[in-house]
């Protein structure tokens, strides 16, 4: 037995055993929300590398599987990563019971589990691109209506994350004559250069950012949300275990600079563009593409504080896009569309539900009591000492982004309140104000929900 | 732990309410419960004046590398004050609301206050730049919450989205004199703000106040209560008042400063006329505030943080008595002309220390500004308090034992704060400016109160000629657009319409067919710009 198998090979059983009960579309997710659960907790509990006994069984999980001369490896300092993981998409599939995806969701959740795992987890590094590609190809049916003509978001997703592919696998290539020490001494730069493009189309950043927002205003919101947000963070942590592994890369001299620019332009950028949006799920999506921009510049500090940040960044961002799209999926469901020209007044008739969107919104702005608020006040501190000219930028896309919220806001209340409020299911209800609560939560306790997240460093010893 | 009770109670309280009303919806005695709570909370505010200064420190956020401050509420003799002055609004709210009947404050009434009052005192009571901004935030969500909540029409709802926008770049500046900071050394403390973070904390609090660049998100009151809409507007003020009292004393360097003053004076005039010639007290309100914020923030500028102070108490208790007085009986004249002596400054009055921060330095055009706006703001503060309203000797006998009670509490704080509010708070101050002020103050009123009198009663609703008036009111209107700079924002609406279609077409290039292509050949120009920049 070994942890490959347990968190890369038993999802994969789950997500195809869930298949054949697929048509029971809420038993499918309860059934993923506990198996996700279990899946969490025992990446929390279970030993690695030591004998442990279940019952009279006498168990040992090695930290390595080998497959044809490949190895993946999930040793103690995965651990905190896949209950990251396990732990978030249980969030969602618990919220998927409420936002009415479809039917593939449960099982083809699973399935993007096991191969971002394996992503994570394979070594030599060049086959994670291979995964990466497989975990994009499972999750179509998710975005993709049933039964119905592929839009241009899925086309286009479906391109820009299938052109990464070979960025990444000939940079692998590259690297063998780096690490040899008898390769061209432009070899780190070129390798250095076709690795960022590989990223920058795998992170939709600037100019390959076309899809997420086509996605979002295309695809069930929930659905898109998921996607949007498991492929960030397992892209990201894919992107700090590389600059951890390779010491050529983490001190090239321009990655911090370009990681830096990179983010401050995505944030601006997202933040910016959010703000002359109509659509809501598009609103969203240039969320996406702002919340990346902050984890790059996270990255790009370098040292304790920046890892520390870099990590802090997720849960605050899961919280917020897990409410922000689950409030999504209702007010679609409730109003039939996401466009702001047919909202108009409705937070009167739903003010729970459009409240949830607001707040989301004003959590990732960073607004003072909200999750998003203490680790990028610690961000735009950080940064206002080392690089104050990118710190004002930053809190440019800040204000985009906020924009956004604002207009929304404004569309949600005007007009007469409505004489009969429409029945939202008590459920439903519930699961929007945990999510609110748990944004105010960490917002005002981050020494509490936020300090776990540091875990997170301990597979990443060579960037503290 | 015990500087804390005054805000627990009042929250503590609000949920009490809405766990009863939840369990038993007719339950009677919420006003009893609201009252019991606010009095309690007043009294113990009075009581922490013998403990100066306190604090409490929250757990710490950590790690505490990325984390430099973490909250922590004080009680000094900056925001003991502030405290006293939103306890006692509170207090006075709840009790003489029982002498409004239209409408009539229900539960959730008392729960909005309690839980707006606790929220103030957190605001006020903050120990350090991230508490205030953590105030702010649980402020203003919660203002926006009751707001929208109370308005009904389109209108309204935007002004009150503005009101919240505007709020909330106060904050992004607040943050920013945060930041600033850092880039400069440790992180801000009310201890040590430095000369540029100071600029841009006064500048939150201004925009926040509605005072640099002046604006109005509501010219109209929204129609909210005159009780909860008192508190809606005095309570969130009162955080960025007591900012203001701790500023340094060199905010802005010359000619910065000089500029400041002069937009500010000019807001405070233009609002302190409005505020006389207003309808009614309440259609007045957002002037009073804007008049007497200009006050508190040209002391600031001046380097006074002390005067600062004292104009802030008369915004929120002289404000805040004038806001409450709906019903008027025959003693209860006597209130109101304490609080009115209190905005003349008078010796010995809360203010007397806050002319300093007006004419203490060298005389300059502002200065006579300033000394205007004081008398716009006492002559329509008289015009308002002696204008019909309900009659409290119609009232019930226990209305007419309660309601003047509220009017006491704060008319008393007031004077208490005078007497023992903040070191040096007892003085006879400017007394060569206060007293002819003052004297001016009182021949205009017996001019027009002689001249009602024989116009007959109410009959005459303006203090001024007709021709003056009208005049008066052309000019402001002209004034009005270019004070509130709504052509800047015109001009930006228009600039932020191209943006948009420029976004529009970029979008349209991206997202269309040709968009991969686009996307690459931008990604081509990219890579050959960074690798000319890094490259040999």
């Amino acid at each position: 037995m070994s942890t490959p198998v347990v968190w890369i090979f038993v999802p994969f059983l789950i997500g195809l055993g869930l298949l054949a009960i697929q048509r029971y579309t809420r038993l499918s997710l309860l059934a993923g929300g506990i198996c996700t659960s279990a899946l969490a907790l025992s990446a929390r509990l279970l030993p690695i590398g030591r004998t442990f006994f279940v019952g009279p069984l006498a168990v040992r999980l090695a930290d390595t599987l080998e497959i044809a001369g490949r190895r993946f490896v999930l040793g103690e300092a995965a651990r905190p990563i896949l209950i990251l993981l396990f732990l978030g998409a249980a969030f969602w599939y618990f919220g998927a019971l409420a936002a009415r995806v479809n039917s593939f969701f449960a099982p083809v959740g699973f399935a993007m589990l096991a191969f971002f795992v394996a992503a994570l987890s394979v070594q030599p590094f060049l086959y994670s691109a291979l995964l990466i590609e497989m975990a994009v190809l499972s999750s179509i049916p998710l975005l993709a209506q049933p039964r119905q003509p592929v839009r241009s978001g899925v086309t286009r997703y479906l391109i820009f994350q299938t052109t990464a592919l070979p960025f990444i696998l000939f940079t692998g290539w590259m690297l063998t004559g780096v690490e040899a020490g008898n390769a061209d001494i432009n070899l780190p730069l070129r390798a250095g250069i076709l690795l960022g493009i590989g990223f920058a189309l795998l992170l939709a950043v600037f100019p390959f950012h076309a899809w997420i927002p086509l996605i979002a205003e295309q695809s069930h919101p929930y659905a898109a949300a998921f996607v949007f947000v498991l492929l960030q963070t397992s892209v990201l942590l894919f992107g700090m275990e590389l600059l951890n592994q390779f010491t050529w890369l983490r001190t090239a001299p321009a990655i911090s600079e370009i990681l830096r620019l990179t983010g401050a332009m995505m944030v601006v950028a997202g933040g910016v563009l959010a703000a002359f949006q109509n659509h809501l799920g598009r609103v969203l999506g240039f969320a996406v593409v702002y919340e990346t921009g902050f984890s790059l510049i996270a990255a790009s500090l370098g040292g304790i504080p920046g890892v520390e940040l870099f990590s802090m960044l997720f849960l605050p961002r899961i919280a917020a896009f897990a409410l922000w799209a689950l409030a999504l999926s209702v007010a679609l469901r409730a109003c039939g569309s996401l466009s702001l020209g047919q909202l108009s007044g409705v937070g009167r008739r739903y003010p729970l539900v459009f409240g949830a969107i607001i707040l989301a919104n004003l959590s990732l702005v960073s607004i003072p009591l909200l999750a998003g608020f203490p680790v990028k006040l610690a961000l735009l501190e950080t940064l206002a000492v080392q690089f104050p000219v990118v710190a004002i930028w930053t809190l440019l896309g800040m204000l985009g982004l906020m924009a956004a919220g604002l207009r929304a806001l404004g569309v949600f209340t005007a007009g007469e309140p409505a004489k009969n409020e429409a029945a939202i299911p008590i459920s439903t209800q519930g699961l929007l104000l945990v999510g609110v609560f748990s944004l105010f939560l960490i917002g005002i306790l981050p020494q509490i929900f936020l300090t776990p997240m540091l875990a997170l460093l301990k597979s990443l010893p060579n960037l503290l | 732990m015990l500087i804390s009770l005054p805000i627990g109670i009042l929250l503590a309280a609000g949920l009490v309410i809405l766990g009863v009303r939840w369990i038993w919806p007719r339950f009677p005695y919420t006003w009893l419960i609201a009252a019991a709570s606010a009095g309690l909370c007043w009294l113990l505010t009075i009581y922490l004046r013998l403990r100066l200064p306190s604090t409490l420190s929250f757990p710490a956020w950590k790690p505490a590398d990325l984390f430099h401050s973490s909250p922590v509420i004080v009680l000094d003799f900056v925001s003991w004050p502030f405290a006293l002055a939103l306890a006692s609004l509170v207090l006075a709210e709840i009790l003489t609301g029982v002498a409004r009947t239209q409408p009539q404050p229900g539960p959730s009434s008392w729960v909005a206050a309690v839980a707006l009052g606790g929220l103030g005192l957190f605001g006020v009571m903050s120990g350090n730049p991230l508490t205030l901004l953590l105030a702010w935030g649980a402020a203003d969500l919660c203002e926006i919450t009751i707001v929208l909540f109370n308005v009904h029409t389109r209108e309204m709802s935007s002004r009150s989205v503005a009101a919240y926008a505007a709020k909330s770049a106060g904050l992004f500046f607040a943050l920013w004199a945060v930041l600033t900071s850092r880039t400069h050394g440790p992180s801000l403390t009310w201890e040590m703000i430095q000369p540029g973070a100071a600029l841009f904390l006064l500048l939150a609090a201004a925009l926040r106040l509605g005072v640099l660049p002046l604006h109005l998100p509501f010219p109209t009151d929204p129609g909210i209560r005159r009780g909860l809409g008192t508190l809606l507007r005095l309570i969130p003020a009162a955080s960025s008042l007591m900012l203001l009292a701790r500023l340094p004393t060199t905010v802005a360097q010359e000619p910065w400063a000089n500029l400041l003053v002069g937009f500010a004076a000019l807001a405070g005039l233009y609002a302190s006329i409005m505020w006389t010639l207003a309808e009614n007290e309440i259609s007045g309100r957002p002037y009073w505030l804007i008049g007497a914020s200009s006050l508190a923030v040209i002391s600031a500028l001046h380097g006074q943080p002390g005067a600062s102070l004292a104009w802030g108490l008369v915004l929120l208790i002289s404000g805040g008595l004038i806001f409450l007085y709906s019903a008027h009986g025959k003693r209860s004249a006597l209130f109101w002309v304490l609080a009115a002596a209190c905005i003349a400054g008078l010796p010995f009055t809360p203010a007397a220390g806050g002319w300093a921060g007006l004419v203490g330095g060298a005389f300059s055009f502002w200065n006579i500004l300033t000394v205007l706006t004081v008398e716009f703001l006492i002559f329509g503060f008289i015009r308002h308090a002696t204008r019909a309203s309900d009659d409290l000797s119609q009232m019930e006998r226990w209305v007419q034992s309660i309601y003047p009670s509220g009017l006491v509490v704060l008319v008393a704080s007031e004077l208490f704060l005078g007497y023992k509010g903040w070191e040096g708070s007892f003085t006879a101050g400017t007394w060569w400016v206060s007293v002819p002020v003052a004297a001016i103050i009182l021949w205009l009123s017996v001019w027009w109160a002689y001249r009602r009198g024989r116009a007959g009663s109410g009959q005459l609703s303006v203090p001024v000629p007709g021709w003056a008036y009208t005049t008066a009111v052309q000019g402001l209107n002209g004034l009005t657009g270019v004070l509130r700079l709504e052509w800047v924002y015109r001009l930006l609406w228009r600039a932020l319409v191209q943006v948009d279609r420029i976004l529009s077409a970029l979008t349209t290039i991206f997202e269309g067919d040709g968009g991969v292509l686009w996307a690459l050949l931008l990604m081509t120009v990219i890579v050959t710009l960074l690798q000319v920049r890094v490259g040999p």
